[in-house]
């Protein structure tokens, strides 16, 4: 018999926490946060190493080893879809080469090869087809339920008058949260949770509509006529109307991460009002997560109207990414006291 | 040599360590073969961005720690510790992995193949059924006609056992250096 085939007594019984462990990596129990924040930084420091010394025995079995095979194998076909025709247009059209199955190769030769692998990349992914892919990626996130709230500061023509601030919580394409504090002090939201639309004055009944023909009139009673109050619809329009050009990659603080940067500017012939009355940007421009996509920040260039009382330049930056409730987009968690009224002509 | 073909080999040079890095954050394999192919897919449009004068495996991890996070917030709680300290305290250990002898990771991880035989054989016999073939400790308990309890305890103790050896060969290393 050896020891641990008896109850554990001695000095070899383990730790409570090696315990936690096994539990997380053999049995798949789920670690709660109460139960994970409660840890010491040592603990927590320990249950990491042992789930790297897991994964490190895991790497050793031959069911892993057929799995990076396969991983391997499923980028080589992600690249060979993507590379084939950003290489057409590189190369003027000549069919990029088969792909080459190489052997391992020394180090040296593999810096020297990452030198011409820098150099192509520059000269590969230069180019609207960036931007475009920039774009797109952006989109894609915006799509994702994820809460985000950007923080938005409007600037009128001239600049003289103060800027003002309101905030937009954004969800996926189909729910948003504009807030705005009015000048008395009332808070002024407008809203959607992806059925209906409401907007709910400092006093008074909620506003409800089925469609958002009433936006751009609830959102002047704001005095903040901004052109859309969903990121991803912003991000479609500029992917269709817009020329976009890659700007190089900026950091938005000191000690920022670099984000990528990209300018769009209205393609699409004269600029005109949708059919709601809102003018588009003459120009936007984003700076994104350059891994995930999501848009850190948006700065909408508007046309001057000529009573100069319109919003001229509109900057939406994120700032905070966390998960809310559904209730979050409802008009009656702002206002569970107030009556509905249907917008007229509903 | 094009581009691709370069990038190719930075993949299979760097699969199995990515891999790694992936699989001590995330228990789901599933959602590990996911994050490998966008990590390295992400890795292939931004390699404009990095810098060759240093190691291409800590810029792989650092995409692959973002998707991880991502990824972490869609989901409740998980049997892996994977917020952003211990990505970084991963990403640490794996790059003092790549300091150990050898030019693969196989090769490298020869010290971890000396620790398991310096194991007792019943501690062994008991990882040779959780990791060589993928059993579950009730499945290794009737394998080795053992209780249950026995089979859990000898895989905390020789995880905990092997961790103890392998920081000492990494902490030899730092001596050597």
């Amino acid at each position: 018999m050896n020891a641990d085939d008896s109850p554990v007594t001695n000095d070899d019984a383990p730790r409570p926490l090696d315990e936690l462990a096994g539990g997380m990596l053999d049995e798949h129990a789920a670690i709660e946060a109460s139960a994970a924040t409660s840890l010491s930084i040592e603990d927590r420091r320990r249950l990491v190493d042992l789930q790297w010394i897991d994964a490190l025995m895991t790497h050793g079995s031959p069911a892993e080893a057929a799995a990076v095979e396969r991983s391997v194998a499923s980028v080589l076909a992600g690249l060979e879809e993507r590379v084939k025709p950003e290489a057409a247009v590189v190369r003027g059209g000549r069919v990029a080469r088969r792909r080459r199955w190489l052997p391992a190769i020394s180090l040296s030769s593999l810096a020297a090869a990452a030198i011409v692998l820098i150099a192509l990349g520059v000269w590969w992914q230069r180019g609207s087809q960036q931007a475009m892919a920039m774009v797109e990626r952006s989109y894609e996130a915006a799509l994702a339920p994820r809460d985000r709230t950007y923080e938005v500061t409007v600037e009128r023509t001239g600049g003289a008058m103060r800027p003002m601030k309101s905030t937009l919580t954004v969800r996926g394409g189909d729910k948003f949260l504009f807030e705005k504090r009015g000048p008395l002090g009332g808070m002024y939201r407008l809203g959607t949770d992806g059925q209906g639309y409401w907007f709910i004055p400092p006093a008074g009944s909620i506003v409800r509509a089925e469609t958002d023909a009433f936006l751009p009139a609830w959102m002047r009673r704001t005095s903040t006529d901004l052109p859309h109050l969903q990121v991803s619809t912003l991000l479609a329009r500029m992917r269709d109307y817009y020329q976009l050009k890659r700007l190089p990659d900026e950091s938005l603080t000191a000690d920022g991460p670099q984000l990528s940067h990209l300018r769009a500017v209205w393609s699409a012939g004269r600029l005109r009002p949708s059919k709601h009355g809102r003018m588009p940007p003459e120009e936007v421009e984003l700076w994104a997560d350059p891994v995930t996509g999501v848009v850190e920040q948006l700065v909408l260039t508007l046309p001057i109207d000529a009573g100069r009382q319109r919003a001229h330049t509109v900057t939406l930056r994120l700032v905070e990414e966390k998960m809310l409730g559904d209730e979050a987009y409802r008009a009656e968690t702002y206002a569970p006291k107030r009556e509905s009224v249907m917008a007229p002509g509903e | 040599m094009d581009a691709k073909g370069v990038f190719e080999i930075l993949v299979r040079e760097h699969a199995g360590m990515l891999r790694v890095y992936l699989r001590s954050a995330v228990h789901d394999a599933t959602a590990v073969d996911d994050l490998f192919q966008e990590t390295m897919l992400t890795a292939w449009r931004l390699i404009d961005r990095f810098d060759s004068s240093r190691p291409f495996g800590p810029w792989l991890r650092g995409i692959a720690g973002k998707l991880v996070l991502a990824w972490r917030r869609q989901h409740a709680a998980l049997p892996r510790l994977c917020d952003a300290a211990a990505l970084e305290q991963l990403d640490v250990r794996l790059s003092d992995v790549q300091r150990l002898p050898g030019d693969t990771l196989d090769e490298k991880l020869d010290a971890l193949r000396r620790c398991v035989a310096a194991l007792p054989d019943h501690y062994q016999a008991t990882l040779d059924g959780r990791f060589r073939e993928h059993l579950s400790p009730p499945e290794i308990a009737s394998r080795l006609q053992l209780n249950l309890e026995t089979v859990k305890k000898r895989l905390q103790r020789a995880r905990a056992l092997l961790l103890d050896c392998m920081l000492g060969k990494l902490a030899a290393l730092e001596g050597d250096a």
